[in-house]
């Protein structure tokens, strides 16, 4: 049966169908060779429980806030503002990038939109400042990942649906490892620039620079206005995450309405860049929930997890193969539609092996901004070309390196203490179970 | 970009046009039927202790309306993702199967989703069943845009890969890829909405995580 699984699988996408498709084909298939009874005729209940399943509904609402912020000049004021109090660190921009896209990562749920809102403002800013390319491109690739693990995360909220999860504790559980990861991706770009000073760029004496630094302070509002209603309002126990989805959305809509940009071209095509995705990863959605519910029906989930167990390897052991086997996957995978259709069986094996499923979730996500930074298959390097618009594509590749090599650090921090993502959620949360 | 609609309407075949007029109401959907209807229930529960509008139950049928009526979206869109990886190794006959076979699988899943959802609007009919809640919403109503969606949804994946076929036969291989084609690179960035790519509008920053 596994084999059978595995074989379908291998066979589908290799042929390079439609990964939706090819889950779909897989579930219909596995259940007229195993099943007692034709299953599809669940499809139609199914699909529409995940259509107005009202935890997903913060997906789309996350999307389109980050197809408009893009266009509410926040993140051009918010990185402007930032610039001169990393003036005299070496690395001076580079921290920059990381910590303007940090900060943006605790307003939006995308990686791709906190990467592509912060390279369009800083990558005019490599050449003059005298930056090494593929360190400078390479921090707002990383950086940019941050948006799906600092919360809000739409990434979170997925994989929250697939695994009955608490969001709020998804949310508080990624808090504390995103901003430390933030913090270690400056540490060694500031090792770096210190081993070779030459890669942070020529030195220059701005002078004194602390009537800027406090001048710029206003332009943190906005984001943290966003993020205390995105994110606090959950906390404080005003709305649940996707109403405060719901209130972040229209926040945003008055930021950019407030900038004179809300046109109607900008929110067609604002509607359309959403549409495009939520339907897409609904599609997913629909057809794994499908082969999930074949999958549990003909016993194959029980099956996968007693032969992961049967193979008497240790927890630590198992878990460091399934971390290693996703970045490798990830290197070829697109990441949500890598996450939607992998979690339903991985989360059980790793509940089996004595794993907490928030906890695993943020090592999850680690995992999949680790993808999207990977080439040949990695979207955030992409984006980060895209926005440069020249160049060789290899600056991105060598550049994004040692930032996944942080990512695996800070994933072997958290195996070894994984309060630091368990904590919070207990504190915010009394309910939450550690 | 100035801000007549028609100017936003590429130049495309009417089933596309369609498809993307159907994304706009999927679009608009979101931003009033699930933020605005949730905004005003949290607004008025903060201030007045309940809630005015069931968002709730409301914001749900709007997530179905949306999902069914941008699905063909993503069809004529080519936002279905595949791992094409292998592909680019291939000599370009094959290639050619896979893309028709890719747009057939696709075909498949989308007839039998129309056609297994169907039997479910068909019980909701049968029993007049209505939601569980104040409003008793007929189940019919919200069930229905949603399958009207999904079954439009399922017409463009067979439509497809028929034009596509016909432009091959026609010998018009670049039309062929641009309907189903696997994504390239620099299409998939004009798409994600990052490149300022000069050929194309302008599209907006797409939320893909």
């Amino acid at each position: 049966m596994i084999a059978w699984a595995l074989g379908l699988l291998v066979v589908f996408v290799a042929l390079a169908l439609p990964i939706a498709a090819a889950l779909g084909l897989m579930g219909y298939i596995l259940s007229e060779k195993f099943a007692f009874f034709p299953m599809t005729g669940a499809l139609g209940e199914l699909a529409w429980n995940s259509s107005n399943d009202f935890i997903l509904i913060a997906a789309p609402m996350f999307i389109m806030m980050g197809e408009l912020m893009h266009r509410s000049g926040m993140s051009e004021r918010l990185f402007a503002a930032l610039t001169p109090w990393f003036a005299r660190v070496p690395g001076r921009l580079i921290h920059t990038n990381i910590a303007a896209s940090a900060i943006f990562a605790a307003t939006s749920g995308s990686s791709v939109a906190t990467a592509a809102t912060i390279g369009t403002v800083a990558i005019p800013n490599m050449d003059r400042g005298g930056y090494n390319r593929a360190l400078f491109l390479g921090s707002i690739a990383a950086g940019g990942t941050l948006g799906i693990l600092i919360p809000p995360s739409i990434n979170m909220i997925i994989y929250a649906v697939l695994t009955d999860t608490s969001v709020a504790d998804l949310y508080a559980a990624g808090f504390i490892p995103g901003f430390m990861l933030a913090g270690m991706f400056s540490l060694m770009v500031l090792g770096l620039t210190l081993w070779r000073p030459a890669w942070g760029g020529p030195k220059r004496d701005d002078g004194n620079q602390w009537a800027q630094r406090r001048a710029g302070l206003k332009h943190l509002v906005p984001p943290l206005g966003l993020f205390l209603i995105v994110v606090g309002s959950i906390y404080a126990g005003i709305a649940t995450p996707t109403e405060a989805a719901a209130l972040g959305l229209v926040a945003t809509a008055g930021l950019v309405a407030a900038n004179r940009q809300l046109t109607l071209p900008v929110l067609l095509r604002a509607f359309e860049g959403t549409v495009r995705t939520t339907c897409m990863v609904m599609l997913i959605i629909i057809a794994a929930f499908f082969l999930n519910f074949v999958m549990v029906s003909i016993g194959l989930v029980k099956a996968i997890t007693d032969f992961v167990l049967s193979l008497g390897w240790s927890p630590l052991a198992m878990l460091v193969a399934i971390i290693a086997f996703y970045l490798i996957l990830g290197c070829f995978m697109e990441t949500l539609s890598m996450m939607i259709a992998t979690t339903p069986v991985v989360v059980p094996v790793i509940k089996a092996l004595g794993y907490d499923p928030v906890w695993w979730g943020v090592v999850f996500v680690i995992l999949m901004e680790a993808a999207l930074i990977t080439p040949p298959v990695g979207l955030n390097l992409y984006v980060v070309q895209a926005v440069r618009g020249g160049g060789p594509f290899r600056d991105l590749c060598i550049g994004a390196l040692p930032f996944v090599i942080v990512m695996i650090a800070m994933i072997g921090v958290l195996i070894a203490f994984p309060q630091l993502a368990l904590w919070l959620p207990t504190v915010v949360n009394p309910k939450a179970g550690g | 970009m100035t801000g007549r609609p028609e100017t936003l309407l590429p130049d495309e075949p009417l089933p596309q046009r369609i498809s993307r007029v159907l994304a706009w109401i999927a679009g608009a959907v979101i931003l009033f039927g699930c933020a605005g209807l949730i905004t005003i229930d949290v607004v008025t529960r903060y201030f007045f202790r309940r809630g005015m509008v069931e968002s709730f139950e409301l914001s749900g049928y709007a997530l179905a309306a949306c999902i069914g009526l941008g699905m063909a979206f993503t069809v004529t869109s080519k936002a279905n993702i595949r791992v094409d990886i292998l592909l680019d190794a291939l000599p370009d006959r094959i290639r050619v199967a896979c893309d028709i076979l890719a747009s057939l699988a696709l075909m498949v899943v989308a007839v039998a989703l129309a056609w297994f959802t169907f039997g479910t609007l068909q019980q909701s009919w049968a029993l007049g069943a209505r939601s569980v809640s104040t409003l008793q919403t007929p189940m019919i109503l919200p069930q229905g845009v949603w399958w009207v969606g999904l079954f439009w949804f399922a017409c463009m994946a067979v439509l497809i890969p028929i034009q596509a076929v016909a432009r091959l036969m026609r010998r018009d291989r670049a039309g062929f890829d641009a309907l189903v084609g696997s994504l390239r690179v620099t299409e998939e960035i004009e798409q994600a909405g990052a490149g300022q790519a000069p050929a194309g509008p302008p599209r907006a920053v797409d939320g893909a995580p």
